[in-house]
């Protein structure tokens, strides 16, 4: 039996539950870790070769178990849209962390969330995050946010984010993000590193390595 | 006494589901549109596309069973069809729409096979051109990738005459990809608006109360 986890502190966990760990993951997850610190950011449910991967970038609690069996179930609040209450500062009281699911997300959403991580915790708290559909680092800025003392209608966010470049030969590239993302100095909070990572497409030469 | 719209509605219905089906059946040949005329004999189809020679078939054979089915299945009486090559395949967005789809199932990478698409366009004499790539490949996020050349429109009465518009679908391992094609022609606005000049304008007399 693995040792269950709760330390008497509020941890955020990040169930993985995207088959690999691409780029666009790992730069979501290290941003996220850039916001409530390395020694609060908990990653579960990673398959066995991607652990190292993670701990080599600066990832410091990777485990390959899911989060319900290295916490009590009854002590977690998994943020799921949903839900059927938003999240309020006074629903972090006699948890020990709250749970994020790992997804990168559909357009229109599919529920994944449901399916793979809130069915799975019986007993846990569940709450939402408003209507759209945040990404995983912008999820758990607004649960820290949350979590310090902040009501969430007062959190601004803004939905649909679109990056726009001039390529080469008199062509404008743009890409149109439809999720939710939290607006921190009037700017959509991104992770550093993903507008490099969308302008380069890099994505199609990974994936072709990894199909 | 025949209700002159209905007629016209399920002319229009007709030749949608013609369309439709045409599409379905000939992505690869570059089917661009069909045109559906009657005639005293019977019914006038010209299919218009990127490759003739695959709707014809070895001997007609294809187009010999195109005829039966639009006779059984869509009731059309002694059609007639005809193939015709588009004139201008790289201005016409349906075929640039399969052609990009095809590439991508073929394996291309999907920015290169687009680039490749958007400047065979605007080489043709487009005004403008946009491709939209919408889709989410595993472990990443869905999004709308667009490559944009030139002058688009998007409102007013003259993208019914100027731009035309294609939505064709991929299907790739990690998923479905739609594509989008819009290209801007260029055909002459019908109408245009300019500044006049000062000595093209005549001075009229005022007029005395």
């Amino acid at each position: 039996m693995v040792a269950r986890l709760g330390r008497g502190r509020l941890d955020f966990v990040i169930e993985h539950l995207e088959p690999r760990v691409s780029t666009w993951v790992l730069l979501e997850y290290l941003h996220a870790a850039s916001i409530v610190g390395p020694d609060s950011l908990v990653i579960t449910n990673v398959p066995p070769g991607d652990r190292e991967r993670l701990r080599d970038a600066g990832l410091r609690l990777v485990y390959g178990e899911s989060v319900a069996r290295l916490y009590d179930p009854e002590r977690l609040l998994v943020l799921d849209p949903r839900a059927e209450h938003p999240l309020r500062p006074a629903d972090m009281l006699g948890v020990d962390a709250i749970v994020v699911g790992g997804i990168m997300g559909d357009h229109p959403p599919k529920g994944r969330t449901w399916e793979l991580l809130t069915r799975r915790l019986r007993g846990a708290r569940v709450r939402h995050l408003g209507p759209g559909q945040l990404s995983v680092d912008g999820a758990i800025y607004v649960a820290h946010t949350v979590a310090a003392g902040l009501e969430l209608g007062l959190i601004p966010l803004v939905e649909g984010v679109s990056l726009s470049w001039r390529a080469p030969l008199g062509v404008e590239q743009v890409v149109d993000l439809p999720f939710t993302y939290p607006l921190v100095g009037g700017k959509p909070l991104l992770p550093p590193g993903l507008e490099e990572y969308l302008r380069r497409g890099a994505m199609y030469e990974e994936l072709a390595q990894n199909l | 006494m025949v209700n002159i719209k209905r007629y016209f509605i399920q002319h229009g219905i007709l030749r949608t589901k013609i369309d439709e089906f045409l599409a379905k059946q000939f992505y690869r040949a570059g089917y661009a549109g069909v045109e559906v005329q009657k005639t005293p004999i019977g019914t006038r189809v010209i299919i218009f596309a990127d490759r003739p020679a695959m709707i014809i078939g070895r001997r007609g054979a294809t187009i010999k069973k195109l005829a039966q089915t639009l006779e059984k299945h869509f009731g059309i009486e002694n059609p007639q069809i005809t193939v015709a090559e588009v004139e201008n395949p790289e201005l016409n967005a349906r075929v640039m729409a399969y052609r990009l789809a095809m590439a991508l199932e073929r394996g291309y990478h999907f920015r290169r096979a687009a680039y490749i698409a958007l400047r065979r366009i605007m080489a043709a004499g487009a005004v403008g051109a946009e491709i939209v790539i919408s889709g989410k490949l595993t472990s990443e996020r869905a999004r709308y990738e667009k490559y944009r050349a030139g002058r688009i429109y998007k409102t007013g009465d003259q993208v019914n005459v100027i731009v035309d518009r294609a939505v064709a679908h991929a299907l790739l391992k990690p998923g479905i990809y739609g594509i989008e094609v819009i290209i801007a022609k260029p055909v002459r606005p019908v109408d245009h608006i300019r500044i006049k000049m000062p000595e093209e304008v005549e001075q009229s007399e005022p007029q005395a109360q």
